[in-house]
């Protein structure tokens, strides 16, 4: 294999087919929706009575975005990873 | 012989990483089974009070902090990928800078936490325990960072292997993923 494949530069493809940018504005959106459920998160708890299901299933949406775009949890499954 | 005996040194050596990564995951499946015993321990004990003093401002921020330390984390570990070691370097410093401040936070929390409800009660027993055993884990994954930004500086690490900026990485996100849990159970569940 010649080193120019091993060496990724400029906005070249990965392995798996993901450029650069491509991975890093996966990162950037993960971290809006985040951000957003977490204010949401806030003000359901702060203004609503009982929240404790709307929060559980907020949670439950937070921690899936970190397993599946920060932690990659699906690559799991593939051969590769 | 020889070459038989360098097939298999090779096809060990490449089906290494899948093994870490399996180990790493099984880990952390074991942390998560301590986590959760912690969190179902305030149902169980606290039922869903909660105390009307909490500093909701503070422990929002410092969620945030968490957060944005996660994402700054992935960044890191996307540069490596792409061989962007400058890049790399930088966000983990920065990740390592917003642990360190989410600690000072920590600080922050026990110090109102001493006041308003001490260890004694039960919420405050819960609240020390959760947020103490979930530091350790913050402080930990500092020092895994501190030990991989070093690394990195050195030259370590490319888009052909980054393993052990990998394993830290995901620790350092699993320890967010336990706090997107912790926090609403301390502070917004009622």
């Amino acid at each position: 294999m010649a080193l120019e494949d091993l060496t990724l530069v400029g906005n070249q493809p990965d392995r798996h087919g993901t450029t650069f940018d491509q991975a890093m504005r996966a990162g950037l959106v993960a971290v809006v929706a985040l951000a957003v459920i977490t204010v949401v998160e806030y003000v359901i708890a702060t203004k609503v009575g009982q929240p404790i299901i709307p929060i559980i299933v907020l949670a439950i949406a937070k921690g899936w975005i970190i397993l599946n775009t920060f932690m990659h949890i699906q690559a799991l499954r593939s051969e590769e990873h | 012989m020889v070459t038989v005996e360098a097939a298999h040194a090779r096809a060990e050596n490449s089906f290494q990483p899948k093994a870490n990564r399996i180990g790493l995951w099984l880990f952390m499946l074991s942390e998560t089974f301590l986590f959760t015993a912690l969190v179902s321990a305030r149902y169980v004990l606290d039922r869903f009070e909660r105390p009307a003093d909490l500093n909701q401002g503070l422990a929002l921020a410092v969620t945030c902090v968490l957060l944005a330390s996660s994402i700054s984390a992935y960044l890191a570990e996307t540069a490596i990928r792409f061989d962007r070691r400058k890049t790399a370097e930088r966000f983990l410093w920065l990740t390592i800078g917003l642990g360190l401040l989410f600690m000072v936070g920590v600080v922050m929390e026990w110090n109102e936490m001493l006041g308003n409800f001490p260890p004694s009660t039960k919420y405050g027993s819960l609240f020390v325990t959760l947020i103490g055993f979930h530091a350790f884990h913050v402080l930990t994954g500092v020092i895994g960072l501190g030990i991989v930004v070093r690394l990195v500086r050195r030259g370590h690490y490319g888009s052909h292997d980054y393993w052990g900026l990998e394993g830290v990485v995901k620790y350092w996100h699993f320890v967010d993923l336990a706090w997107v849990l912790i926090y609403p159970t301390l502070y917004l569940v009622k």
